[in-house]
């Protein structure tokens, strides 16, 4: 019979223990934050850029940018709601930047997607549409889709994640929804949209505003 | 008029504007506003159809593939946080007696799970030499993860060629350890760093190796340039008076 030597996992350090023990001085401490939370960091990433090189960037530029200003964390947020808005604004910095420049839809199968493995080749399709779709929105639109309806966060940490209130969170994701519903033509006639002037649809009351 | 505002400052319908519906469907309308329409675009078919797009819209986006942070985008990113690490520590007066401390300690509690897994240690390293060996390609997760079972050191990373040389998983597996007790007297790292000309960086990394079955201690060292790292390695021997250089190379930069 062969017995195994039964290993004593090692107490797992929350992520505010982390944060605490790097601004002590430990120098794994970042990095083992940074593991512990980086595919999440890098889908918002990817997601809002479009682009394998330019997340890349973003995420680097991020996470150094985190480390030095670690000391600057409050306790009121958790780290990683922190470690998303350090993100998503390093993302944003860079769609300004390249905001002049023509959009880069990511492959269908490349380093930064997973292999395709079903067979329904419609899923597929309707899988690449869905990501063209969303590089046609505006990034705050586009950003604030990917933490709620693709990341699964609530509106409220998008809206710290954001920096910005939990209405326009909301809003945003409702004019983004629409055009990707039309987008990935669930909506088939948007001609069926009311002859509303803009103008009177400012005076109905709206949270958050 | 349809879609407009009339009582008070409730919008009227059918039909509804789809920025309405969408402002409902995302919870924007105030609770007041919402709670007037409910009962009317419940009962509106076209309204329903709009938040039944809305709402499968929501489902693909939720059934968008997972995606996972690549290897090299890590590895990348956790030597770019070990530079910054060892540019804080060089910052704030920490020098190499620190690294001499830390080693001992490490080295105490080292020995023992050697003596606990001894003999598992010795196959597991030969077994990681062969398929090293037949297995270049192997990723350096899979290299760090010890065997079932074992909770012993991870088996050195076998290296060929003259020059010590990684890939960016290797290098950050190697800026994650720290195994001063590679060298047969750990607590003269100092003076073989010395030995080597290395007077003023301390160690980002020490991992244990063999270089063409030699075993050695590879250290990476700051390498001067932002994204520059010196890969040093050293014979166990290295010591005060004598650097035992197996390989000096850099990488990155």
């Amino acid at each position: 019979m062969i017995s195994k030597v039964q290993s004593v996992p090692a107490p797992v350090s929350s992520d505010v223990d982390l944060l605490a023990a790097h601004n002590n001085g430990d120098p794994h401490a970042f990095a083992e934050l940074f593991r512990r939370h980086k595919d999440r960091l890098w889908a918002v990433a990817l997601r809002t850029l479009r682009d394998r090189e330019e997340a890349a960037d973003a995420l680097q530029d991020a996470m150094i940018s985190a480390f030095r200003g670690a000391a600057s964390f409050r306790a009121e947020s958790q780290v990683t709601t922190w470690l998303h808005r350090i993100v998503v604004n390093a993302c944003l910095d860079r769609v300004r930047r390249q905001q002049a420049r023509p959009t880069v839809p990511l492959p269908d199968s490349g380093p930064g997607e997973p292999a395709v493995t079903r067979d329904a080749i419609d899923e597929r399709e309707t899988r690449l549409a869905v990501q063209d779709a969303l590089a046609r929105l505006p990034a705050d639109q586009r950003t604030a889709i990917v933490l709620i309806d693709v990341q699964g966060y609530s509106v409220a940490e998008a809206a710290q994640m954001l920096g910005v209130a939990p209405g326009t969170v909301k809003s945003r994701c409702a004019r983004g929804r629409l055009k990707l519903a039309k987008l990935l033509r669930h909506l088939r006639n948007p001609s069926a949209d009311a002859n509303v002037p803009s103008n009177e649809k400012e005076t109905w009351r709206r949270e958050g505003r | 008029m349809s879609g407009g505002t009339g009582r008070g400052d409730t919008p009227q319908g059918p039909p509804w504007s789809l920025d309405l519906l969408a402002d409902y469907h995302a919870g924007v309308l105030d609770q007041q506003t919402a709670d007037a329409l409910r009962a009317e675009i419940e009962a509106d078919a076209a309204a329903q159809d709009v938040l039944a797009a809305l709402d499968a819209t929501r489902a693909e986006l939720a059934a968008l593939p997972a995606v996972s942070a690549p290897d090299d985008v890590t590895a990348r990113i956790e030597a770019a946080l070990a530079q910054e690490a060892a540019a804080r520590s060089a910052g704030s007066g920490g020098g190499a007696a620190d690294v001499v401390d830390l080693a001992a300690a490490r080295r105490r509690r080292r020995r023992i799970l050697r003596w606990a897994g001894a003999v598992a240690a010795g196959v597991a390293a030969v077994l990681a030499v062969v398929c090293s060996a037949v297995l270049p390609t192997r990723s350096a997760d899979q290299q760090a993860s010890p065997p079932a079972g074992s909770t012993s050191a991870p088996q050195p990373l076998a290296l060929t060629g003259s020059v010590a040389s990684l890939t960016p998983e290797q290098f950050a597996q190697v800026v994650r350890s720290e195994e001063y007790e590679v060298l047969d007297h750990p607590e003269d790292l100092l003076a073989c760093l010395q030995a080597n000309g290395v007077s003023a960086s301390k160690p980002i990394g020490a991992r244990e190796i063999t270089l063409d079955g030699q075993r050695a201690l590879l250290l990476v060292l700051p390498g001067g340039e932002i994204g520059q790292f010196r890969l040093l390695a050293v014979g166990p021997e290295c010591g005060p008076g004598n650097p035992a250089t197996l390989s000096d190379a850099t990488f990155g930069g």
